[in-house]
């Protein structure tokens, strides 16, 4: 089986994008944490999904409609798999935003009031955030906030004392903070969060794509990610839910496909998953999806896994090299997924990624969608370079040439 | 030498002119660019319906600071009625250097802030016509490795400067008696 690596033998060759080049250079992509590139085989799943398989979902009784159906559901069950979860408990929506929306309105307009209190962490993105707060301020909810530390973790004794003030309904947290990279203690935050009888919702959106995920031993009441991280097609997310939750749960929301029947005047809702499927789904991308995780799964998340956490190494290493420049995070590789935030003192985030572009190397700044977080870090703003499968020890390089060209460039 | 970061921009970031607070002073107006949580601030004082003095503080890029700084010594003498006639680019021209789609709303911040300040529209620049640039897509097919950027006249000369532009290069030209630089 081959290993995940940039080289020639490696997997870089399965992903088209990698043979164009920008002003004679090839291309560098390290913001695999905003979106990933996509392999040859997910191209291929959906075209061929579109070109041959095309129906609409659930209604037709003839061959085609047939196919589409089996397409779609094998999809699901791919994924579902995937991550350890049941199909039937296996929502497929537009991304991870909607996943949280999702609960956050069907849930937590049904379990949330007055005195009540939801508690997410100084380290989620806007996603994990503003549905929240939404929520709180539409119900006299208080929204609180779990403190992330100069390491930038969380802490369990903290988590704690915020559930033993006996108010908290919902804790929600990432998986992987998108900003620090920290990799949370989920398992013992779900034990923690259950034990005090509230109910957890895990952003997975930056683990699924780079880490074995299971959903069950994770413990999480609810887990939503997103398919275009995990590289898959845009416009398609995933919710997995306890199904004694979700069977209790309103729909978000309505119209076809979620529904048993519809009278003039009242309506009964279909069975998990569909309830929670309103309308034609994005069909081609969930099979585009299922080819993703197959892909993976081909390679082994458990080696993903450890190419991203050397190359993470690597990188801080060779960022440390840098004069000025300051990752933040938790140091230690094995405790962060496959990303590094940073700054340069004297250069700008925003011109630090104009920089690194000069050297052909795809970086992302800004706040990440994460304003809170950046005020907590005391920066309006980072560099963030993170690494996916096809990524090599080369990337790294060019990143850290690029960044030193650039202090030149600035009179550094 | 780099297009971009050229010495007089670098010169405006590490050193921008008519940075600070400004107190008292008659307007004020704050922004924040959403794409990358910078905000850029200004107090104007207002002298016989003109800005007599003006400060802005804040944080961000060198584009959008040299812009700030560059801008802020134009600004001073205008007449508040013609601080809504800028437009942008009335300030890429300034500025004098090529400026993509994505940094352009950078070099505009500052004019947003002022305009927002004086007018009391926070609303420019609209939407595309003026925010984004003028110059078409910037997507560009497989094969096209470069975009083609049409020659700019204006842009050539201005650009060529190379050191920090004086009062001369002024295009909306103030009418009002010369009030020293603040903090220049």
């Amino acid at each position: 089986m081959r290993t995940p690596s940039g080289g020639r033998d490696g997997v870089r060759a399965d992903f088209p994008i990698f043979a164009r080049t920008f002003g004679g250079r090839r291309l560098i992509y390290l913001d695999s944490g905003a979106t990933s590139q996509k392999p040859q085989v997910v191209i291929d799943a959906q075209a061929e999904h579109l070109r041959s398989h095309n129906a609409n979902v659930h209604r037709g009784v003839y061959a085609l409609a047939q196919e589409a159906d089996a397409a779609y559901d094998d999809a699901r069950r791919k994924v579902a798999a995937f991550v350890g979860a049941q199909p039937q408990t296996t929502i497929f929506c537009k991304n991870v935003t909607e996943a949280i929306n999702l609960v956050a309105y069907s849930w937590g307009r049904a379990n949330i009031g007055a005195g009540d209190a939801v508690l997410i962490t100084q380290m989620e993105h806007h996603a994990n955030l503003v549905p929240w707060q939404v929520l709180c301020r539409e119900r006299s909810a208080e929204l609180r906030y779990l403190e992330v530390d100069e390491r930038g973790e969380l802490s369990l004794q903290a988590l704690d004392r915020e559930l033993a003030r006996g108010d908290v309904k919902l804790v929600a947290f990432a998986h992987v903070s998108n900003v620090l990279g920290t990799i949370n203690p989920v398992a013992e935050m779900t034990a923690r969060i259950r034990a005090a009888g509230a109910v957890s919702l895990v952003d997975g959106a930056q683990a699924v794509p780079q880490m074995p995920v299971d959903v069950q031993a994770l413990g999480a009441d609810f887990y939503g990610w997103t398919g275009h991280k995990a590289l898959g097609p845009t416009g398609v997310g995933v919710l997995h839910g306890r199904e004694q939750l979700l069977e209790r749960m309103e729909p978000f929301l309505t119209g076809g496909d979620m529904i048993a029947s519809v009278d003039f005047q009242s309506v009964s809702w279909n069975e998990l998953p569909y309830k929670f499927e309103a309308g034609t789904p994005p069909i081609a991308e969930a099979v585009g999806l299922g080819a993703a995780v197959d892909y993976l799964s081909a390679l082994g998340m458990e080696r993903v896994r450890e190419h991203e956490c050397s190359l993470t190494a690597y990188m801080l290493r060779r960022l440390a090299e840098v004069p000025g420049l300051r990752v933040v995070g938790p140091p230690e590789p094995e405790r962060r997924g496959g990303l590094a935030s940073f700054t340069i003192e004297g250069i700008h985030p925003h011109d630090i990624a104009e920089l690194a572009d000069r050297g052909g190397v795809c970086i992302r700044a800004g706040h990440h969608c994460a304003q809170p977080l950046m005020r907590c870090l005391g920066v309006g703003a980072t560099a963030r370079a993170s690494v996916g499968v096809y990524n090599e020890a080369s990337d790294i390089d060019a990143l850290v040439d690029a960044l030193q060209a650039g202090r030149e460039v600035f009179g550094l | 030498m780099d297009d971009l970061y050229r010495d007089y921009i670098l010169e405006h970031y590490k050193r921008p002119h008519n940075f600070g607070e400004l107190d008292p002073h008659d307007l004020e107006g704050l922004e924040h660019n959403p794409l990358c949580g910078d905000e850029l601030g200004v107090h104007i004082r207002v002298k016989d319906g003109r800005i007599e003095d003006l400060r802005f503080h804040g944080h961000g890029c060198a584009i959008s600071q040299a812009s700030a700084s560059i801008a802020s010594q134009e600004l001073k003498g205008m007449q508040l009625e013609d601080i809504g006639k800028l437009d942008a680019d009335w300030m890429i021209e300034l500025l004098g250097i090529p400026v993509s789609a994505t940094r352009r709303k950078c070099a505009l911040l500052n004019l947003k802030v002022v305009r927002g300040a004086v007018t009391g529209d926070n609303s420019w620049p609209v939407s595309s016509t003026e925010a984004e640039s003028p110059r078409g897509s910037a997507i560009s097919n497989v094969g096209d490795e470069e975009l083609a950027e049409p020659v700019d006249v204006e842009r050539e000369a201005i650009g060529a400067r190379d050191t920090i532009p004086t009062s001369e290069h002024r295009i909306l030209k103030p009418t009002g008696n010369e009030e020293p630089h603040g903090n220049d």
